[in-house]
């Protein structure tokens, strides 16, 4: 009993946290209709701007919790300024991709000035602990959550009772009608920004406390639970936030004082998925769901138009196709590449690129074409990845290539379905975070299943391919494995091409431009998407597959979310839907990492920067997308 | 009975055009010589409209005769891309349409527009927020004169907007933007898509802001209601001015009503 209610109170504690991230979310998804994917790493930056402050210049910890708090405020101000409220005219993809590449350059950038290590962060008070009835608290715990609740009533009151707050309330709800009331609502987006910013500063420092330490990778974990937060109450409602915070907060340090704590992180996942399927307008939210939309629309927020439409009439660049002479030509200087390359290593590079190139393809399949902006691949592509490399350690040596990948094809496509089960019936904005919540329960699953997976060791001395119809021949030279690669992935374009072409294609791009008017006119939408999941994931097994044999060890680290942004950034790059700009996208890219190898720190950071580039410059991708 | 040109403007009573059209140095609003586009769609060509001090205009037409880009122009959400546009003896060039509201406009959107998620109040004083400089006092006796004009707010101060009918959420759109104290009320179609009842209820709260002295610019559909409270109306067809006059003139036409206002809204 004693354990019960302590276990509550330090739920409570950091259910506060949470429920500051979760009103970064409603405000900045009310006023400016996006879900901010860098709310996570606002709270990154503020948590180390007030360790800098105040270990390393010595700083009194209150002075330096403001300053920081007061830098993330700022920061949250002129990413919008500089970065979003440009984007607001163009396709509606673009601001989301937007706060992803910032969200990873933002991550990226901390590892790079404070390093990847984890940092002990002061502790404003000592390590008193009272006992309260029958439960025990510590005096860190009371300050989090008075500096939590001081916050949220502040920011309740600011919000119901001044004629400011009122005006944010109302751009939220309606900017065209709040401007006809005289209101700015221009300078209300960019105090809303600050406001999140804010809210993101308070927040790390707490969190600091809460752990005692910081460490630059929890972000994105920080930010999804923020996310459910919000979404547990209702995405658009304060109160919601609030409660869904504390309600995230207590279920999880049950979770983790009764389970073990390697399961925190999992059941805020677990819990996302399962608010999205089965309440996803929120415990709170009172309006009748969409029937098609889930939780955005539930909010009324986004259309069930296309993520690649434009709000404003704009003219589309033309997507640039391949000539058949090019495509034959780029195929042979591909199939003799072994033949006049420098050296292996540059055979090994581009082989390892033509693998990324069929993940891509996998994306771009389900993303453009079918609309459905998937960052869970890095789990299902894993997924492939494990299946070949623990059959062929383990159990079938020998097996034909044919049937691994076959087989990896497959586990990869039921964990596409499992990943689309909870994106198929939401839209917009929504999906980005199911999907990113299904990749990192794979991940998980990866880690903490140990007698399969063999856990944060992983699986290595994984055999090279056999290849069945030339009688068994071992595939075990560099250049052996590429043209394998090279098969495969001419294969799959001649597939997806095919795939995309035909009816399948067409009513994917009818559910990606139009899903009201697309079930309006019978076409069973869901299917259809579960289907577009089915065959990306398919197409991504196939390449996990050959990436566990060209690696010849693989661990969950190998399956991290950033392969899912990479992979993004690689699609975008080459234009959403367009099957030869996913191909250059990834050769360009994945030599780009390799050039740049030397500096290999900066590596995500430069694609998140590319990614940013092509958003604001030519938002539909280098060579347009269908 | 008139002769009727394709696009050329007709005046119902030509004798009086110049009493009409001509703008004076108090003109609430002057448009002159305006085109407007969406992208590479026309929706106004060279339109001139003027509200003077004091008048009710109404602005008619069926589906996109571009009259609610009409009103649209006048609070400045679009931008000409010829000629002039002046609001209360200012030109409203470049100015955000935020900044047209603070010259002294009050508008009523089409579709209501109230906010859902506040209350009743709220609403209203949202209406009143570009005068948020002025004693509470003010406000709050104004809220309640407010009630007076609008009873059916009445008791219902702390009710969620988004949960009153839509003849209620009009009439909470008029309150919100009287408690503007506008020196010009742009009301965009307030008769869409109400009740017979309400739309009797909505004319007599324009009669009534009208006997108070208001200056009213307002885009109607069913043109026989907005001739009754007009002054004058202009009657758009595809982008162009084809008719303008005295409110009574038109109304008393039945070639102008047989060609534009058609019959049956009127019958």
């Amino acid at each position: 009993m004693t354990d019960l209610l302590s276990q509550i109170l330090n739920g409570l504690a950091i259910g506060n946290v949470y429920a500051m991230l979760a009103i970064g979310f409603v405000l900045v998804f009310g006023v400016a209709n996006l879900i901010n994917f860098a709310q996570g790493s606002l709270f990154v930056v503020g948590g180390y701007l007030a360790y800098t402050f105040a270990v390393l210049l010595g700083l009194p910890l209150a002075l330096a919790a403001s300053l920081a708090v007061a830098l993330t405020a700022l920061l949250g101000l002129g990413i919008d300024r500089a970065f979003l409220r440009p984007l607001e005219r163009g396709p509606r993809i673009a601001p989301l991709l937007a706060t992803l590449a910032i969200a990873v350059i933002l991550d990226e950038t901390v590892q790079l000035v404070w390093s990847p290590d984890t940092k002990p962060f002061p502790s404003p008070l000592a390590s008193t602990t009272w006992q309260l009835g029958n439960a025990y608290i510590s005096a860190v715990d009371l300050l989090i959550l008075g500096t939590g609740i001081a916050t949220i009533a502040t920011l309740t009151l600011f919000l119901s009772r001044t004629w400011i707050g009122r005006a944010v309330r109302a751009t939220a709800m309606d900017p065209e009608a709040a401007q006809q009331m005289g209101v700015n609502v221009a300078a209300m987006r960019s105090l809303t920004f600050g406001i999140a910013g804010l809210v993101g500063g308070i927040g790390g420092v707490l969190v600091g406390f809460y752990y005692q330490s910081i460490w630059p990778t929890m972000g994105i974990p920080l930010g999804i639970k923020g996310f459910t937060a919000a979404l547990l109450g209702g995405i658009g409602s304060i109160p919601g936030a609030i409660v869904g915070g504390l309600l995230l907060g207590v279920f999880e340090a049950l979770a983790s004082g009764y389970l073990g704590s390697i399961y925190r992180n999992l059941i805020a996942y677990v819990l996302l998925l399962l608010v999205l399927f089965l309440r996803p307008q929120g415990l709170f939210g009172s309006r009748g769901l969409d029937a098609l939309g889930g939780a955005q629309a539930a909010g009324g927020a986004v259309p069930t138009t296309s993520l690649m439409a434009s709000p404003f009439q704009t003219a589309e660049p033309p997507a640039i196709t391949t000539p058949w002479w090019l495509a034959a030509l780029l195929l042979a200087a591909a199939a003799t590449f072994p033949l006049w390359a420098p050296d292996s290593t540059w055979v090994h590079i581009l082989g390892l690129a033509l693998v990324y190139a069929i993940l891509a393809v996998s994306l771009t399949v389900v993303a453009g074409t079918a609309g459905q902006v998937s960052v869970g691949h890095a789990g299902i592509w894993g997924v492939g990845a494990y299946v070949a490399a623990i059959l062929t350690t383990r159990y079938w040596p020998g097996m034909p290539i044919e049937l691994t990948l076959l087989l990896a094809g497959s586990a990869g496509a039921l964990a596409g379905v499992l990943a689309g089960f909870f994106a198929a019936r939401l839209s917009g904005h929504v999906i980005v975070m199911a999907t990113l919540a299904a990749g990192l329960i794979l991940y998980s699953v990866m880690l903490v299943w140990i007698p399969v997976t063999r856990g944060p060791m992983g699986v290595f001395a994984i055999p090279p391919p056999v290849l069945g119809i030339l009688g068994g021949v071992e595939l075990w030279r560099t250049e052996q494995l590429y043209w394998l690669a090279l098969a495969v992935l001419a294969l799959v374009l001649l597939v997806a091409s095919r795939v995309i072409g035909s009816d399948v294609g067409r009513l994917w791009r009818a559910v990606r431009e139009d899903r009201l008017a697309a079930v309006a006119s019978g076409v069973p939408a869901i299917r259809y998407v579960l289907m577009a999941f089915a065959f990306s994931g398919f197409l991504a097994g196939v390449s996990g597959a050959l990436y566990a044999h060209f690696v010849t060890a693989i661990s969950p680290g190998s399956f991290l979310v950033l392969v899912s942004f990479q992979i993004l950034a690689i699609v975008v790059l080459g234009g959403l839907g367009n099957l030869t700009g996913a191909v250059l996208g990834a050769i360009v890219l994945i030599a780009v990492t390799e050039v740049l190898r030397g500096f290999g720190d900066y590596r995500m950071v430069t694609y998140g920067v590319i990614l940013l580039a092509v958003i604001m410059f030519r938002p539909r991708g280098l060579l347009g997308s269908r | 009975m008139h002769q009727i040109d394709e696009w050329a403007v007709t005046d119902i009573e030509p004798d009086r055009r110049d009493a009409n059209e001509t703008p004076r140095a108090d003109d609430v609003v002057v448009i002159e010589g305006v085109d407007i586009y969406y992208g590479a769609v026309q929706a106004l060509f060279a339109v001139d409209l003027r509200v003077g001090a004091g008048e009710t205009v109404a602005v008619l037409g069926g589906n996109a005769s571009g009259k609610s880009t009409m009103i649209k122009t006048a609070l400045g959400m679009v931008q000409p891309r010829t000629g002039a546009v002046r609001v209360l003896g200012r030109p409203i060039a470049g100015l955000e349409p935020y900044r047209v509201i603070g010259l002294g406009v009050g508008s009523i959107p089409e579709g209501r527009r109230v906010f859902a998620e506040m209350s009743v109040r709220e609403n209203l004083l949202m209406g009143a927020f570009v005068r948020r400089q002025e004693a509470k006092a003010t406000l709050a006796r104004e809220i309640d004169e407010a009630i007076e004009l609008f009873p059916v707010l009445q008791g219902r101060m702390s009710q969620l907007a988004g949960t009153l009918s839509g003849g209620e959420q009009q009439m909470l759109a008029m309150a919100r933007a009287w408690m503007r104290k506008p020196r010009l009320l742009c009301i965009d179609e307030p008769s869409m898509g109400l009740s017979p009842l309400y739309v009797d209820r909505v004319y007599e709260a324009i009669a009534a802001l009208k006997a108070r002295g208001a200056t009213i610019l307002m885009v109607e559909q069913s043109a026989n209601r907005a001739l009754e409270v007009a002054d004058r109306a202009y009657v758009l067809r595809s982008g162009h001015v084809v008719v303008r006059g005295r409110a009574a003139a038109l109304a008393g036409d039945p070639a102008i009503r047989r060609a534009y206002l058609g019959e049956r809204a009127i019958a």
